[in-house]
């Protein structure tokens, strides 16, 4: 039986299986806000909260409830993501999401290998993460935090200028619109077949086996090698 | 009921601030009337909220060549009123006669108006939104509305959007004539994209727009962005899901060919 590597730590995955609860909670409560196409979540949320405060008003009842939910959310990812912060930057130089190899070469090979993967489904030499993975983890850790810091903007308004709150009202809408592009694209990937064991690691074990890693993951296993982690 | 307009004439006012007390003593009325104020509490309270005409005075130059303006800071009405579009709750509404109405029964606070509003009028207390109404229960009950009403010189008047126009038409010529400085109508057209037309014009010599704060492209950059980012965004989101799902179909047709091959290739 072959040997099993763990690539997810209990706190990563404990992380990041929360995150879910919470993006989907902020962004429920958060949509409303940014359109009227979803008008109907407030109307769903207004319906009971109306009849319960007996307020005349649905939609602006479900969208006070929803502002609730989004505050409270914003406040205890705020408060998880602080330690989980800390953990990330004590091995930040190891960190998956920067590039195995840095250059404008690099990064034109790490898509070939993707396309060889996704299109041509041939063998394909990846780290822990591939190019793709990788931008997106920054790209999240980017939005995250021009959402967390327009966030708190707002929710403080009264301390900055009229201007300042306004650009945060555009940052906070242009970042999350961003994040939620590229969590289509996340969780369409992390669902598809392909995908099935790091899905599997993600959710359950946090383990992939050695034969995996070396078959699908070769730039990461020569690494696992070098750091004497696997023979 | 055709469309109602207010304009304001800098020429004949006489800083009586008359107006001011109007809008004040009428809001504080209806607070009175509708809301079961006390009269103590609704006159003694400073209730700055319901103060929707505010002087903003400045002076120009060094004496004995100073002078000093006197611009009105209230809301424009504008015709593609930004904070209107912006509303996630629909608190902002267009009345009859195009004054823009915030019902502070639905109002939840959010200040999204006020962060659109590139004229910086909305204000929040208590959780609620307020500005100018435009005194849209006297007008569309005929009356006129109280800044204009109690204005003793006529340098505020309202109406129709034919009548104010000629009105503010005529006298911007007249004016031009008389000084030799030319005067315009700011607001009576297009001022920019962002706020269109407005229903509160006034006549002012064209070099003083600065002075009275008319601002001559008003806008607030990050919502419009975030506008544009947001029909965007539903376009590409369209895309990836379409993408993603012709993605898959793809591969599993690839997968299915490349089982085939191995299949043959044992054979």
């Amino acid at each position: 039986m072959s040997k099993k590597i763990t690539v997810y730590s209990n706190v990563e995955r404990f992380f990041h299986n929360h995150l879910l609860h919470f993006i989907f909670f902020l962004t429920i409560s958060g949509l409303p806000i940014l359109s009227h196409t979803f008008d109907f979540i407030a109307y769903g949320v207004g319906i009971p909260v109306a009849v319960l405060t007996n307020n005349q008003e649905v939609l602006s009842a479900g969208m006070s409830f929803l502002r609730f939910i989004h505050y409270a959310s914003a406040f205890i990812l705020t408060l998880l993501s602080i330690p989980f912060t800390f953990l990330m930057l004590r091995k930040f130089t190891k960190l998956s999401m920067f590039p195995d190899k840095w250059g404008i070469k690099a990064t034109i090979d790490g898509f070939k290998e993707m396309w060889k993967f996704y299109i041509n489904q041939d063998h394909a030499s990846f780290g822990k993460m591939n190019i793709g993975q990788k931008l997106f983890a920054q790209s999240v850790v980017i939005c995250m935090l021009v959402i967390t810091i327009s966030g708190y903007v707002l929710i403080f308004r009264d301390s900055f200028s009229v201007e300042l709150a306004s650009y945060a009202r555009g940052a906070h809408a242009i970042s999350f619109i961003v994040l939620g592009l590229l969590l289509i694209i996340h969780i369409y990937l992390a669902t598809h077949p392909v995908n099935k064991n790091a899905y599997k690691a993600m959710f359950k074990t946090g383990e992939l086996d050695e034969e995996f890693i070396k078959d699908h993951h070769s730039i990461y296993y020569e690494k696992l090698k070098k750091e004497g982690k696997v023979k | 009921m055709s469309i109602n307009m207010k304009c304001y004439d800098t020429t004949p006012c006489i800083r009586c601030f008359a107006c001011m007390v109007g809008c004040s003593t009428e809001n504080r009325l209806r607070l009175q009337r509708e809301n079961h104020f006390g009269v103590e509490k609704s006159v003694q309270n400073k209730l700055e909220q319901h103060n929707h005409l505010k002087p903003m005075r400045k002076e120009f130059g060094i004496f004995p060549n100073s002078r000093q303006v006197t611009a009105f800071h209230h809301c424009n009405h504008c015709d593609n009123a930004p904070c209107l579009n912006i509303c996630p709750v629909d608190a902002i509404t267009r009345r009859v006669g195009s004054i823009v109405v915030i019902n502070q029964d639905v109002c939840i606070g959010c200040s999204s108006c006020v962060d659109a509003c590139p004229f910086d009028v909305p204000v929040v207390t208590n959780g609620k939104a307020f500005k100018c109404h435009g005194c849209y229960d006297r007008v569309e009950n005929g009356l006129k509305p109280s800044c204009a009403n109690i204005c003793p010189t006529e340098a505020m008047f309202s109406g129709t959007s034919e009548d104010v126009l000629s009105e503010a038409y005529k006298r911007a010529k007249l004016y031009t004539e008389v000084t030799g400085k030319e005067h315009v109508v700011y607001g009576a057209e297009q001022v920019n994209e962002y706020v269109g037309k407005l229903h509160w014009i006034t006549i002012i010599p064209k070099e003083d727009l600065e002075a009275y704060a008319l601002d001559t492209n008003p806008t607030r950059g990050a919502i419009q962005v975030r506008e544009a980012v947001k029909t965007g965004g539903a376009a590409a989101a369209v895309a990836i899901v379409i993408g993603s799902v012709g993605h898959l179909i793809y591969w599993l047709g690839k997968r299915k060919e490349k089982i085939k091959q191995k299949e043959q290739d044992h054979e």
